[in-house]
């Protein structure tokens, strides 16, 4: 037992255990976000009950089973406009007849959430459509609309529709669980299908088709449902401003304090106290933020441009520019003492080495130091932006929304719109996941923001590294 | 090496008196004009006087701590990077102060090349190693670079090793072959003179020997110094021997004098290897 202690492999297991149980729970956190947040995209069979009351009657409810427990299944209705709820419970025992059928239809709709039921005909002006190929007709005239009606497109850019529906493109008449009959306007429709008669390829298509759509479009009037592209445009945007503040400040900043400043009393003091804000919570930043950013420079910068007393304040609010500021501010401390630590790292036989040949010390830094520390420069980088990429906290006090009519870049001058409110993905999270009043409804989408959320800064860590590793290749030349 | 033995002393011990140097002057590469050295209190290097001839090789010897690389470093001002250095006295080299206010570091650095005790080489190609210096000198045309780094690799004897991966990473070399393109380096931007500070105590016997017959070849263009610990070395290399300890110089003069009867118990106890027994 001496001798294995000594030799240090439980050492080595304790290390490598201590590397499984990071790369398992990195593992469950993605699979149980992605699971739980895509399966919704998934086109789920739709259930036809005859559920039995507990005063002795008996009712038809139509529904995709969510979840399953105990003798209890939650069932989404959907319907929301009809029957009130989108979800319920039911108790197992009380089915009394199940079936699967096959002519049972889904509707995506721009507002009010998904619609079951079984398509009885078109309409237009009033009349029905003489055709037996129902299914086909309403295809047809859903291509019509989203080709001829860009509207809908129109409402990705614009962040949310803007409720006109447009000219009158016909209706469908469906037959829902209670056996009545409702009208659906066609121009309310975004997507049909059939989920019942789908094979598995077709059924893969289409998870994709709404996965995508859920990238591409934004939120759907009533703030439930819909997609989130402006949020992942807003953190995409707000992440690359945040990096353009941050990096030249902090790799200077770091350079200076290794490289120039006197190694005295001072500097001490200064990278002491750069460490210690690299400790300081992401809220404390957010209130430093609101009240030096938004109060004290944007209120000023509104009294100066605007006069005082001017309402709404353009800069006196929360902003893009406030808020990539902050978090700027935020991850500076991590970059300065990345930017040291690189610095601190090259031997100094490699400057001496340099210094000897006659090279100044911009030249020794610029030829010498610079290419060597770089790829550890941007590692630190890379890291603090991934850090304060999904930092939410600082983000609610400065300007972040649940759902923001503009783009904060778009084709009217001056095109980057630093003061507008921006969508977050991490703000979405939270806001879907935990301040939904229809919390079983916003669930899934919430979690889905939260894999998109990692997706994002997944991808932007790979393009910063990919273009480490070509000022690697570079340097060694 | 006649010419060598028929010189007397260079400098001596605590002379401060300058006459008799300036009498020198017109074949002085380096002189040393009471130069003390204080790493913040503590004293470096106590009133050294000394002069070195052109392209000559003088050796310091000494025991560890003794102030011989100090003193090497003062000659390119590769002191000033260490924050808490002081220095007072003076350097000429080539009959110009260096310490004077206003002096230009870099082009001296240029002028004094050297080479250190653990090989250097920057993380990058061979080539690029020996371009490094040539570069920073201005804009030269790919050509004539191509010919400098090459005439410099030739006089360490390392083209015929490297000619055909010139683009490799230089840390792939040997030490041996490290340590001569360091030399290749500092040669390739043309300096007068050559600080070597124990350039082989790295190194093995045999790309020790190779280096010490690089620097017997070199001696013909460039006036060099070198620090050792390696007695024989001294005595194989240099025409001008100087024994320092505890920060002061104890003695300098001819080589073959200096070890045949050195001037001082000192130095006579530390060349005969009885210095480990001697108390001072």
């Amino acid at each position: 037992m001496k001798n294995r202690l000594k030799s240090g492999t439980p050492w080595i297991w304790l290390n490598a255990g201590a590397v499984a149980v990071c790369i398992s729970l990195l593992l469950v956190l993605i699979a149980v976000t992605a699971v739980r947040g895509l399966a919704q995209f998934w086109p789920a069979q739709v259930h036809e009950m005859l559920y039995q009351l507990p005063d002795g009657g008996a009712v038809t409810v139509v529904g995709q089973i969510l979840a399953e427990e105990r003798g209890r299944i939650l069932l989404r209705t959907g319907n929301r406009a009809t029957s009130g709820s989108e979800l319920m419970w039911i108790l197992e025992p009380r089915v009394l007849q199940h079936t699967t059928p096959l002519s049972m239809a889904v509707f995506g709709r721009k507002e009010g959430g998904v619609f079951f039921g079984k398509i009885i005909g078109v309409k237009t002006s009033g009349d029905l459509i003489r055709t037996r190929d129902v299914w086909g007709e309403l295809q047809a005239r859903l291509r019509w609309v989203q080709g001829v009606d860009p509207q809908i497109d129109q409402g990705v850019d614009q962040g949310v529709d803007q409720g006109d529906q447009g000219p009158d493109r016909g209706s469908v008449l469906v037959l829902v669980a209670d056996g009545t009959e409702i009208e659906l306007p066609i121009n309310s429709i975004l997507d049909a299908w059939q989920p019942n008669r789908m094979h598995y390829s077709q059924r893969l298509v289409h998870f994709f088709g709404q996965f995508w759509s859920f990238i591409i479009d934004g939120p759907h009037v009533d703030g439930v449902g819909g997609g989130v592209y402006p949020a992942i445009f807003g953190t995409v945007v707000m992440v690359l401003l945040m990096t353009v503040f941050l990096m030249p400040v902090g790799v200077a900043a770091g350079i200076y304090l290794r490289e120039y400043a006197h190694q005295g009393w001072l500097a001490r003091t200064a990278r002491v106290a750069v460490r210690s804000l690299a400790g300081v919570p992401s809220i404390v930043y957010g209130v430093f933020g609101l009240g030096f950013f938004v109060y004290t420079l944007g209120g000023g910068l509104d009294r100066l441009v605007l006069g005082s007393g001017t309402f709404p304040p353009v800069f006196g609010t929360g902003g893009l520019l406030w808020a990539s500021l902050t978090l700027a501010l935020l991850s500076l401390p991590v970059v300065i003492v990345a930017t040291e630590e690189s610095l601190s790292l090259i031997p100094r036989g490699i400057r001496e080495g340099s210094f000897a040949l006659g090279a100044t010390q911009w030249e020794t830094l610029r030829h010498m130091v610079l290419p060597i520390a770089g790829p550890g420069i941007l590692t630190g980088l890379i890291l603090a932006v991934a850090r304060a990429a999904g930092a939410v906290a600082p983000l609610v006090l400065l300007g972040v929304v649940q759902s923001a009519a503009l783009l904060p870049f778009d084709g009217t001058a001056p095109f980057l719109h630093l003061e507008r409110k921006f969508m977050h993905l991490g703000f979405h999270v939270y806001d879907a996941g935990f301040l939904s009043l229809n919390i079983d409804a916003t669930r899934a989408p919430a979690f889905a923001s939260a894999i998109l959320l990692v997706a994002v800064i997944f991808s932007l860590n790979f393009a910063a590294i990919r273009l480490r590793g070509s000022l690697r290749f570079k340097s060694g030349d | 090496m006649s010419e060598g033995q028929q010189l007397k002393l260079l400098g001596s011990v605590s002379s401060g008196s300058s006459a008799g140097e300036t009498a020198l002057q017109g074949n002085v590469a380096v002189s040393v004009e009471s130069l003390s050295l204080y790493y913040g209190q503590s004293c470096a290097l106590k009133n050294i006087n000394l002069e070195l001839e052109r392209r000559r090789v003088a050796a310091f010897v000494g025991p560890s701590g003794c102030g011989k690389s100090a003193l090497l470093r003062c000659f390119n001002r590769l002191n000033d990077l260490i924050d808490d250095c002081r220095i007072e006295g003076d350097v000429v080299i080539e009959g110009e102060s260096i310490y004077g206010s206003g002096f230009d570091i870099p082009s001296l650095r240029r002028r004094v090349g050297m080479v250190f005790q653990k090989p250097n080489p920057f993380p990058r190609s061979i080539y690029e190693n020996v371009a490094y210096g040539l570069r920073l000198q201005g804009n030269l045309k790919r050509s004539e670079l191509d010919e400098q780094v090459e005439s410099a690799l030739c006089a360490t004897g390392l083209w015929d090793e490297v000619k055909h991966r010139l683009k490799d990473s230089a840390l792939a070399l040997s030490g041996g072959q490290q340590q001569r393109l360091i030399i290749a380096r500092a040669i390739a931007v043309e300096p007068q003179i050559l600080l070597l500070d124990e350039p082989c105590s790295a190194l093995d016997p045999t790309a020790t020997l190779k280096i010490e017959e690089l620097i017997y070849k070199l001696k013909d263009w460039y006036t060099i110094v070198m620090v050792t610990h390696n007695l024989r070395q001294a005595a194989r290399m240099s025409d001008t021997t100087a024994f320092f300890y505890q920060g002061e110089l104890v003695e300098i003069g001819d080589t073959a004098q200096i070890f045949r009867e050195p001037g001082n118990k000192l130095t006579e106890a530390y060349i005969t290897d009885r210095y480990g027994h001697f108390k001072a």
